[in-house]
């Protein structure tokens, strides 16, 4: 994960590069350039990852952005081919897999990161925030879209509660128009990063070890499921992977479950499914240089058993769903955030988040 | 505005999930009009192939069906039928509620036959049976599904199935086809010819590209028979995901289900016991939902395709079956080859037994 792009960035660093290392505010591209610059993450963007920077003129981050794909696709191949050749074997698939999906996230990360370096400007980029708050309440909606099911609309909250590196968090979706509800709570450990109460991490980047268990009840149709887990993830600042790549972030993270089915008649855990957990996201800081507003980030779950589920219709029921969430603080105390997410079911909603700065 | 409306309609169609088109492709299949008659099969258990003036030809999807035609005038009528049982017999009532006489004549194979009749002007019903209807003993029938790429050597499992003592028909649950083209699919009815049993099935993944075409050439992707008091559903889950129009359909076959003997098969699985595969539904959640349904609707036995190996497990209590050893590109080092299972089950005696046969 954060180490994973630390090591192919073969300039692996405990702190962040010095300001400005790389960044030249005076050189920045002419709209033209800029333009083509652009397009050309696009195609032959698409495939070749830090074209657009190479067409900028930025051709460290062009090589580094080109170098983290190789190796995401090299990961493809090297979790891909046995999957392939074995017919999807049951006793190598799980291995393959987490191999092959987190390849499949770096090079989800390097073409986005080339295009979003291609189109903003470095002086207008955003900053992390460098620490947390001890204490963030959430309140919001959530609407889901999914016709196999009387839901539609649910009423979100969560707690963060952070001391140092450990966190926890409960969190519940309530279906205001069915019987179904979804409690969660997260147990997390942070390693290094911002951490709340603490001094100010260099950036960004972190790696987290959680755990959770997640009961949900679907009522109407008479089941519930009960999900331990455990998850390891991380982000680096892509800044430290090359100076031009400030302001934006990579995310990788995997773990497995275990969901278990009561059908209110054959005894928890008749069915005990394991669950592969991934996700792989790419974002971008909001706010400007010492004044970090939030951030935006766009994400592929590799989950199955929440609202939204795994892509349907054209997949075979392998693929998990896409998302897109930001979060922005309007003063101290004050936010909101956002999400949309598309698998079988679709899921968009915000909340409004309050936090304690208080020391 | 003419080209505003073919706009939308071309919009609307491509933006209708391909699960929900299905289903209601599933509304029309056996039901047609042309040449002054209308037929109708009940429950849609026939495709209806070909229909004029003259005759009509049906591809059965069950072994006994309720033919409803409507004539606007007696005429002779030629009533071909694929795919129907080798014992299957043939009742006509007229319009008048007069058994019609006919003439019966086998295709030179043992699941087509054809049958002359004269229809009166109105309404006449053709009964298609079994010799042992209502017979509540065991019987056997065989389950194959995902042959695709492994239709060249189809036939072993043919003759295999052919040998075999008292097989009634094969059920099916999906991917007969690797890319679901018409000339794949009129391949496997061609090879199906040298089957001795009719082949009743559902569709898989690879089976449902072309919309409608299934529809047009096999029949229902959603449907329930009952044969000798015991009922077989068959439901569409080639999308990883069933329709909400087909829960709507399964909520009524399973009321009608509890006090049977009731078996059920898609092609793919609500859950994988590979759970960190996870090739079955797409939403976990909806893979419980449909499980409770079948728990609760006291479903017996579950039968999978999709997934090109053997595995016997259950879900939800209810023993099931995943059969994917048609030939297809199989699940290496996991010890099993090409195979079609053999149960025996009855009205009263529930599931007997569940062979597994395996083809070198």
């Amino acid at each position: 994960m954060a180490a994973a792009l630390l090591l192919v960035s073969g300039t692996a660093q405990a702190s962040p590069p010095e300001q400005d290392e790389g960044v030249d505010p005076d050189g920045e591209p002419s709209a033209g350039l800029r333009t083509l610059s652009v397009l050309t993450s696009l195609v032959p963007g698409a495939l070749l990852h830090g074209a657009g920077h190479f067409t900028m003129g930025r051709r460290d981050a062009a090589y580094r952005l080109f170098a983290v794909q190789g190796i995401g696709f090299g990961m493809l191949v090297l979790g891909g081919l046995p999957i392939v050749l074995t017919g999807a074997n049951r006793y190598v698939t799980r291995e393959a897999a987490v191999i092959g999906a987190l390849g499949v996230g770096l090079w989800a990360i390097t073409w986005q990161s080339d295009v979003y370096g291609a189109l903003v400007p470095l002086a207008a980029r955003g900053e992390p925030e460098p620490t947390l708050s001890h204490l963030e309440v959430e309140v919001g909606y959530r609407y889901v879209h999914d016709p196999r099911f009387r839901y539609a609309s649910f009423a979100h909250s969560a707690l963060e509660l952070r001391s140092g590196g450990l966190r926890l968090r409960p969190e519940t979706m309530v279906a205001l128009d069915d019987a179904n509800r979804r409690t969660r709570v997260l147990a997390a450990y942070r390693f290094f990063g911002p951490r709340a109460q603490e001094r100010e991490a260099p950036d960004g980047t972190y790696l987290e070890l959680s755990s959770a268990v997640t009961h949900h009840a679907y009522r109407t149709e008479r089941f519930a499921t009960l999900t331990p887990e455990v998850f390891v993830s991380g982000r680096l600042d892509l800044a430290r992977l090359h100076g031009d790549l400030t302001g934006m972030f990579g995310e990788l993270g995997f773990g497995f479950g275990l969901q278990l089915f009561d059908y209110e008649g054959p005894p928890l855990g008749q069915d005990a499914e394991a669950l592969l957990l991934a996700r792989m996201g790419w974002g971008f800081y909001l706010g400007g240089p010492d004044t970090p507003v939030g951030e935006v980030v766009s994400y592929y779950d590799h989950r199955h058993d929440d609202y939204v589920g795994g892509f349907t219709e054209l997949s075979i029921g392998v693929p998990g769903h896409i998302g897109f969430a930001g979060r922005g603080w309007l003063n101290d105390n004050f936010g909101f955030n956002a999400i949309f997410e598309a698998g079988a079911a679709i899921m968009a909603g915000g909340s409004l988040m309050f936090r304690d700065t208080r020391p | 505005m003419r080209s505003c409306v073919f706009i939308l309609i071309a919009v609307t169609a491509a933006c209708t999930p391909p699960s929900e088109q299905r289903a209601e492709l599933d509304r029309q299949v056996g039901m047609r009009a042309g040449g002054g008659v209308e037929i109708a099969v009940d429950d849609g258990l026939a495709a209806v192939t070909h229909l004029d003036e003259a005759g009509a030809r049906l591809w059965c999807s069950a072994p006994e069906l309720v033919i409803r035609l409507r004539s606007d005038a007696s005429r002779p009528f030629e009533l071909e039928l694929f795919n129907t049982m080798r014992d299957a017999r043939i009742v006509a009532i007229g319009a008048a509620g007069e058994a019609m006489p006919l003439e019966e004549e086998d295709l030179g194979t043992a699941t087509r036959k054809r049958a002359m009749l004269d229809l009166s002007a109105g309404d006449n019903v053709i009964h298609v049976t079994t010799s042992d209807h209502g017979d509540r003993a065991p019987w056997r029938f065989a389950l194959m599904s995902d042959v695709q790429s492994g239709i060249g050597e189809v036939q072993d499992l043919f003759r295999a199935m052919n040998a075999e003592e008292g097989l009634r028909f094969l059920l099916g649950a999906g991917d007969l086809s690797s890319d679901g083209t018409r000339e794949e699919l009129e391949r496997f009815q061609d090879e199906l010819l040298g089957l001795r049993v009719p082949y009743y099935t559902t569709l898989g993944n690879h089976d449902s590209p072309q919309a409608g075409l299934w529809q047009e050439m096999f029949g229902r992707g959603n449907f329930r028979f009952v044969f000798r008091g015991v009922q077989f559903t068959m439901l569409d889950s080639a999308s990883a995901t069933v329709d909400p129009l087909a829960y709507a359909w399964l909520d009524g076959w399973l009321d009608e289900g509890l006090s049977r003997v009731h078996l059920f098969a898609m092609h793919i699985p609500a859950l994988d016991p590979v759970g960190v595969r996870n090739a079955a539904f797409g939403s976990r959640n909806e893979a419980g939902k449909l499980l409770s349904s079948l728990y609760r609707g006291n479903v017996a036995m579950t039968l999978y395709g999709h997934i090109h190996s053997f595995y016997q497990y259950d879900n939800a209590g209810i023993q099931a079956f995943i059969s994917g050893g048609g030939g297809a590109y199989e699940e290496r080092l996991d010890g099993y080859t090409r195979h079609y299972l053999v149960i025996e089950v009855g009205a009263d005696a529930g599931i007997v037994n569940t062979d597994r046969v395996a083809i070198e």
